[in-house]
């Protein structure tokens, strides 16, 4: 029941002023149909009578388009904050070793954070499509760098997971630079075909 | 009139056929099930008188690929990772999709 107190103030404002406008909107169509309150052609003020309450209005246009207002602008605000908060990703990897490790995201502003372990990271996107690149940094030496791009991501959006291959502190070097290559086809046989 | 009918129905024969052959080609690039990504994938479709075509694609953060609009033929599959060669083999392309995962090992 009052479950709307644990909204923000600016929330509850929002609430209320959207009540309002549709009692304030209620009241005018009320007015009118009980000749309370006319639509004045010559536009002077009418008298509106209501029990002991004794009020003059222009029109009852005017009670009916204040009774808009309240109610788009909380949406309008809405809407506008929405569209300021930055779609995010959450980088997901692993660091093999015991040495702690500081992960720095090269954007701007520079995102910088230190990790051992499981790496569980949310960062704020700077673009709905975009290359970034983490670096892995022991102290001041860089030890290497790992590329992960995003697409697609709008404002308001779920964030999206990128997985990053398993660092390994046992070689002190990222597992993609130490690959034994495959090759299921000779570099003769490529030659071979034209192909380098 | 007649001839432009005609050359209507050739272009439809046309797009039909093109369209029926063409071919996507995705997988997974992984070291020790780990992905793989910006590696560089490279399809090179060979011909009769050498390489007739070359398609070229990164893996993404899941180490994922995919090549669309392939033709169907035999192609050899380069995987490229900083500059050095981690893969290189050979596929065949004969239906409208292939799937070929790379699982690769450490040295």
């Amino acid at each position: 029941m009052f479950a709307f107190l644990l909204q923000s103030t600016g929330a509850t404002l929002g609430y209320l002023c959207v009540a309002a406008g549709f009692l304030v909107i209620l009241a005018s169509v009320v007015f009118v149909i009980k000749g309370k309150a006319v639509l004045s052609d010559s536009g002077a003020p009418n008298a509106l009578e209501w029990g002991k309450i004794k009020a003059n209005f222009t029109s009852a246009v005017a009670l009916f388009v204040l009774g808009a207002v309240m109610i788009i602008l909380p949406f309008r605000s809405v809407v506008a904050l929405e569209a300021q908060q930055l779609p995010t990703a959450i980088l997901i990897g692993k660091i093999n070793g015991q040495k702690e490790i500081r992960l720095l995201l090269v954007v701007k502003p520079d995102y910088d954070q230190t990790y051992r372990g499981d790496i569980v990271w949310q960062v704020p996107l700077l673009a709905t499509k975009a290359s970034y690149s983490i670096f892995y940094i022991d102290g001041d030496t860089v030890l290497g760098q790992q590329p992960f791009s995003v697409n697609g991501a709008t404002p308001g959006s779920a964030p999206q997971k990128v997985t990053l291959p398993v660092w390994d502190m046992q070689t002190e070097s990222s597992v993609a630079q130490e690959i034994a290559p495959k090759l299921e086809v000779s570099d003769a046989q490529l030659k071979s075909l034209g192909i380098h | 009139m007649h001839n432009s009918r005609a050359l209507a129905f050739i272009s439809g024969l046309l797009l039909s056929a093109m369209l029926a052959a063409a071919a996507d080609l995705s997988g997974r690039v992984t070291v020790r099930r780990a992905p793989l990504a910006g590696a560089v994938i490279t399809a090179n479709l060979i011909g009769a008188r050498g390489p007739a075509a070359v398609s070229v694609t990164r893996t993404g953060p899941d180490g994922e690929y995919t090549l669309r609009g392939l033709r169907n033929g035999d192609y050899i599959l380069l995987v490229d990772m900083n500059g050095r060669r981690v893969y290189q083999g050979r596929i065949a392309l004969t239906g409208p999709t292939l799937v070929k995962n790379v699982d690769l090992q450490q040295k």
